[in-house]
């Protein structure tokens, strides 16, 4: 994403779907991004905040070891428009409302662990972890709510 | 691998965390199969440019 191989002015659309948080210079990406698309092309660049899925982060943290929440914010809802009115002119917020309602405690596990900390839980606190998320989905009504706060910036034109 | 610089860690990335398609297939499946929303987010996402 730092380094498109495309010509300037190539796209008239670019989707980033729930990735730039793995770039390390999210800006170089957004600049990279302008440079393919054509004056009157749009960015469409999906991300989540904090927040997203907090009871399954709560427990991770609980059971693991803390700061599963801080994950992926080198580019997310917070600092995502700051650094966007960099490169684009306009950009607009939108987001995607879609609570989970989860019935199988065991993929909930399965995303836990699906990266760190929860992907380094010994046996043991995968098992105390999977009792948690099987009582949670016990005690919820149809299942465990998890809350999401995900969605997606439009961005076009020339930033600042 | 600390959790805190792996996601942005290209090696870390390549080699382990999408080394296979299992750990983000775990994740995409809890929302395909949980997520309450009527409209799939790639439909809802497809709107926002039509």
């Amino acid at each position: 994403m730092q380094e498109l191989p495309f010509s300037d002015k190539s796209f008239d659309l670019v989707v980033a779907n729930h990735m730039l948080y793995h770039v390390p210079d999210p800006l170089r990406a957004f600049r990279e991004i302008r440079r393919v698309l054509r004056p009157d092309g749009t960015a469409l660049i999906a991300t989540n905040g904090m927040g997203h899925m907090r009871q399954l982060f709560d427990a991770v943290d609980d059971l693991v070891g803390g700061r599963a929440q801080l994950l992926g914010q080198s580019f997310g809802i917070e600092v995502g428009e700051a650094l966007l009115r960099q490169v684009f002119g306009t950009i607009t917020w939108h987001s995607f409302m879609n609570p989970l309602l989860v019935t199988d405690p065991n993929d909930l596990l399965a995303y836990a662990t699906s990266f760190p900390p929860g992907e380094n839980a010994t046996v043991g606190q995968r098992a105390t972890m999977l009792e948690r998320f099987t009582a949670e989905v016990a005690d919820g009504a149809g299942g465990l709510r998890i809350d999401t706060r995900a969605g997606a910036f439009v961005c076009s034109g020339a930033g600042i | 691998m600390s959790h805190d610089v792996f996601w942005t860690n290209p090696s870390y990335l390549l080699e382990e965390q999408y080394v296979t398609s299992a750990n983000l297939g775990n994740r995409s499946h809890l929302h395909d199969r949980y997520g309450t929303s009527p409209i799939p987010f790639r439909a809802w996402e497809a709107g926002l440019v039509n």
